[in-house]
């Protein structure tokens, strides 16, 4: 299936037409330059945007059909929470002005519609969603998740500690360095399990991008599961055809055919590790990193 | 501490296992160059002999009385060195410093350079038989180390600072350094040697060193060929490593892809792109437009942080921030003895413990 992927955007899409008679995995940074696409980009139904700094080039993904990032995300969501109906609220600060341009916003507006119940949605500084989402969830049982980018969910505990259903599960979405603070996924999912009073286990993050399709979850631990048609690789980010030994870190490289009217292989600027069927995240490739005494990078991790 | 007349004696000995390790054929130099070469980095034989022997050239008596100077630690300590590996002897400075202040030395070699340091601090001990040095896995530098001297990312930095703290090193004995880069600007009136020099401070050692331009800042609208030229001629006296085509190809077909503006050498032996101020992999340098220095100065400020230093011939660097480590081109590759990387006095750190 993959090959036949592929030779369609082989085919069809100029940029990874030229790329791939030598490499691969395209790296991500392509859609701050071009239009990656295998179809005309003026007929594309949407264009999801990265967040950007300001000080950097935002990528743009052109999405032919949103139904077919819509059906990746649901049938993922499904597989890995279940079908609902769940009370599920989000709290998403910075990608608010982004509308639906934010990939993340997108998902988790289309996971409210489709398997939230009324009690669900979006909120910012008003806490009322949130606390009629819980009792609503305490009351009739349903389970309730809270998806969040790490550093909203931060703000909103230090406020005040914020006791959630015993059943809750959040979801973290990444942005673990801001303007203002870094810091570790291990010590983030700590510090949301005492915040929210829950096991570090119902602490969960998801993995995702405006230049991905489909997106992996953790699954109360470090480790991202993909779904059945994304397939991940650690590679050496020097030589992306080398693919790390397990527990070694390097590049994420990610094949997903839901991005079939785009480039389904991409190498990302991850650094991770294999981990079984999955991947550890551990933090921000930068090139920078590559040059220089960064003797830890092998040693270390 | 170094009483006196040991240290004497010592920088006497450093001095003589130096001017003998000049001769690229002595046995015990050979040797660790031959093992070194065999080893996964991406050293050349003649990017490893530049290393050595510039290195080698400064361990003069009189060069190395004048950099301790009157230095000296109040007690002797275990300092645990963790050596990068990135570019030949990288850690040779670290490993004098330790010692010529009267302390003891546990260093952790890289697998990509495990010969060499080692070789150069055993010839020493034949010279010094008390030489307080010794090398050790990572695990165990931590466990036996009273202060620590490691370079790394921001969060491999963090995971460093956890490590001190877990093995109960204070903070103030824990010298950490960051990742960075170079950055040269030109103006076009660099003579053919500042050219030559240029050449040396982006291409020796791949771009792997934390003194290598990454960034040439270059008047807008000026065409590199000029450059090229000088990088070409750099690349048949020092031959690239057998991997960096390989290494320069991705990046080159990204480029040619996505149709950015590039030129690399015939076997790509370099790669060079214009575009953003965005630091790029070893080896491939980035061709930055300025519309005035005041532009420049202000970027350069700005990322001080992240820069080891600015390369820029004099009329250029007088016309940058005077707090800015400007030096000429062609001195990247040739750090002095007393260079003090990110800024920080290595000795006077270890004077402090």
């Amino acid at each position: 299936m993959a090959e036949a992927v592929y030779a369609f955007q082989e085919a069809h899409n100029p940029v990874y037409g030229r790329y791939c008679k030598n490499q691969r995995h395209l790296p991500v940074a392509a859609f701050k330059h071009a239009a990656v696409t295998s179809f005309p980009a003026q007929e594309a139904e949407h264009v999801f945007e990265s967040s950007g700094t300001g000080r950097t080039t935002p990528s743009k993904h052109y999405v032919r059909h949103l139904s077919i990032y819509e059906r990746s995300v649901g049938a993922h969501f499904e597989a890995v929470f279940g079908p609902g109906p769940f009370t599920l609220v989000a709290h998403l600060p910075h990608y608010a002005e982004k509308g639906t341009r934010s990939s993340l916003l997108y998902m988790v507006d289309y996971l409210i519609r489709r398997y939230g119940d009324d009690f669900s949605g979006f909120f910012l500084e008003d806490r009322t969603v949130l606390e009629r989402a819980v009792a609503h969830s305490r009351a009739e049982g349903t389970p309730l998740l809270l998806f969040g980018a790490a550093f909203g969910l931060l703000d909103l505990i230090e406020e005040a500690a914020f006791v959630l259903p015993e059943t809750a599960r959040v979801v973290e979405t990444g942005g673990m360095k801001t303007y203002r603070r870094e810091i570790s996924r291990a010590d983030l999912h700590r510090r949301l399990a005492e915040g929210f009073a829950l096991p570090e286990a119902q602490i969960w993050s998801e993995y995702g991008m405006c230049e991905l399709m489909s997106q992996a979850y953790t699954r109360g631990g470090p480790v991202f599961f993909p779904p059945p048609w994304m397939r991940a690789r650690i590679v050496d980010p020097e030589h992306p055809d080398r693919v790390m030994p397990e527990g070694r870190p390097g590049v994420l490289a990610v094949v997903d055919l839901a991005n079939c009217y785009s480039v389904s292989a991409l190498l990302t600027e991850d650094r991770a590790v294999q981990r079984g069927a999955g991947f550890e995240v551990l933090g921000r490739l930068s090139q920078a990193e590559l040059r220089g005494c960064n003797f830890l990078l092998e040693q270390s991790l | 501490m170094t009483p006196a007349s040991s240290l004497h004696d010592l920088i006497i000995a450093i001095a003589h296992v130096a001017e003998v390790w000049l001769d690229p054929d002595h046995p015990p130099r050979a040797e660790a160059a031959a093992q070194t070469l065999a080893a996964p980095n991406r050293f050349t034989e003649e990017a490893l002999a530049f290393a050595v022997n510039q290195q080698m050239s400064l361990f003069t008596p009189e060069a190395l009385t004048t950099w301790v100077g009157a230095q000296r630690a109040a007690a002797s300590r275990v300092v645990g060195v963790l050596n990068a590996g990135n570019i030949p002897m990288v850690g040779l400075q670290d490993f004098l410093a330790v010692v010529l202040m009267g302390h003891r030395y546990l260093g952790s070699v890289s697998s990509k350079s495990p010969v060499l340091l080692p070789a150069f601090v055993e010839a020493l001990r034949r010279e010094v038989p008390s030489l307080a040095a010794s090398f050790a896995p990572v695990e165990d530098v931590w466990a036996g180390a009273e202060a620590v001297i490691a370079t790394g990312s921001d969060e491999t930095r963090a995971w460093a600072e956890a490590q001190s703290a877990q093995h109960g090193i204070p903070a103030e004995r824990c010298l950490l350094r960051g990742h960075r880069y170079a950055v040269a600007v030109i103006d076009g009136l660099e003579t053919e040697a500042e050219r030559d020099g240029l050449a040396e401070d982006a291409l020796l050692h791949e771009g792997l060193g934390c003194r290598n331009a990454a960034l040439i800042w270059a008047p807008e609208g000026m065409a590199p060929d000029a450059y090229l030229d000088h990088f070409a001629a750099f690349r048949a006296v020092f031959p690239p490593h057998p991997e960096t085509p390989g290494v320069l190809s991705m990046q080159q077909a990204f480029l040619a892809a996505l149709d950015l503006p590039h030129a690399y050498g015939d076997g790509l032996e370099f790669l060079l792109s214009k575009g953003e101020a965005e630091v790029q992999g070893p080896g491939h340098l980035r061709w930055v437009e300025y519309a005035t220095l005041d532009d420049v100065a202000a970027w350069l400020t700005r990322h001080r942080d992240e820069l080891q230093l600015i390369l820029a011939r004099p009329a250029v660097a007088q016309r940058l921030p005077a707090a800015l480590p400007v030096e000429p081109f062609g001195e990247a590759q040739r750090p002095p003895l007393d260079w003090c990387p990110d800024g920080v006095d290595t000795l006077a750190f270890l004077a402090s413990l």
